[in-house]
């Protein structure tokens, strides 16, 4: 174990008679880690809310995602009196998208559409159970629900959500029979799977993180959208590079 | 971030050691590296994990490399037990920004 000079280690084998054998610890004791001076980290350049994205590699029901969906709402209400002008591809409508006040019509509009813009742009999860992975999908799109019942919105005009970015990773070590099979085997936990599995959507997706994309090799399948209403789902197989 | 942590597989162990040779002792350290890799500049990767990464002498090139290296810590706390449910562990959640 290493242990730095101030430590006071509190195992009975570092007392004699009763009296810690380290040096107690001390105000002015010099430590050479210490930073000589305050070191401050730039604030980031403000974004388009809907190009910042956050994955949780091991998100379980979704638990953090759920505390960074309060957050995002925050996020997205203040982007809209901000209308800061563009920014390079990062800035607002950054990744091929338009501006926020020139894709909706009015503030009322675009708080409608909050809750699935955070689903469907914001929040990524990966994890190597399948259930959790379907607790995930719905504890978020419970949250979306709540979020549009505080507007008091009615459900039949409540956003559909398009797609979750939540996938099952299964843990393969890379051996190619055992991924062959777990490909052709049916999904039974998310019904039938897409004849295409070397693309998930039969358009790109272009708001994925390209890295965590060339990790999910394989997408299997997606719920059908009208077993849940407005909620989709997506599996995956990870592959080690 | 809660990632899964401990030693590895036998059947993934090497595959993975080599991919993640600074790493390689324990799922949580490769949780952080990849984690860092996937983010953008000054993207902030958050943790919490069982805290012995900082102190046991196997992680010290974790430490350099992926830490300090690739990253730099932002804000940490040392939590020790009884953070997480039922887990027998001593924790520490901390917050890297990517260099």
């Amino acid at each position: 174990m290493l242990k730095g000079k101030d430590d006071v280690f509190l195992n009975p084998e570092f007392f004699v008679d009763g009296k810690p054998v380290t040096e107690p610890l001390t105000k002015d004791a010099p430590n050479e880690n210490q930073p000589k001076s305050t070191h401050l980290l730039a604030y980031r350049r403000l974004r388009d809310p809907r190009t910042i994205k956050l994955l949780d590699p091991a998100c379980g029901s979704m638990h953090f995602g759920l505390y960074a969906f309060d957050l995002f709402e925050i996020i997205y209400a203040e982007a809209w009196d901000l209308n800061f002008p563009f920014s390079g591809s990062r800035g607002a409508g950054g990744n091929g998208l338009k501006p926020l006040r020139e894709t909706y019509a009015s503030k009322d509009a675009y708080l409608r559409d909050i809750p699935r813009l955070i689903i469907e742009h914001n929040l990524h999860g990966i994890d190597i159970d399948p259930r959790a992975v379907q607790i995930a999908g719905l504890s978020l799109w419970l949250r979306a629900q709540r979020s549009w019942q505080q507007q008091k919105l009615r459900p039949q005009d409540r956003p559909s959500i398009h797609r979750s970015n939540i996938v099952c990773a299964e843990p393969m070590p890379g051996e190619k029979a055992f991924l062959d099979e777990f490909i052709a085997a049916p999904m039974k936990h998310f019904g039938n799977r897409p004849k295409n599995v070397s693309m998930p959507r039969s358009k790109p997706m272009p708001n994925r993180p390209s890295k965590a994309e060339a990790t999910c090799a394989v997408y299997l399948s997606m719920m059908q959208p009208k077993a849940l209403p407005s909620l989709t789902c997506a599996v995956s197989v990870m592959t080690w590079r | 971030m809660n990632p899964p942590f401990g030693a590895l597989g036998i059947g993934v162990k090497n595959p993975l050691a080599k991919v993640y040779p600074r790493s390689k002792n324990d799922l949580l350290a490769m949780f952080v590296e990849r984690g860092l890799e996937l983010l953008r500049t000054g993207g902030r990767l958050g943790a919490i994990t069982s805290r012995t990464c900082f102190f046991l002498s196997s992680f010290q090139k974790w430490r350099e490399e992926v830490v300090l290296g690739i990253a730099e810590p932002e804000v940490m706390a040392d939590l020790g037990h009884g953070v997480m449910d039922e887990a027998m562990v001593e924790a520490a959640a901390y917050c890297l920004v990517k260099r």
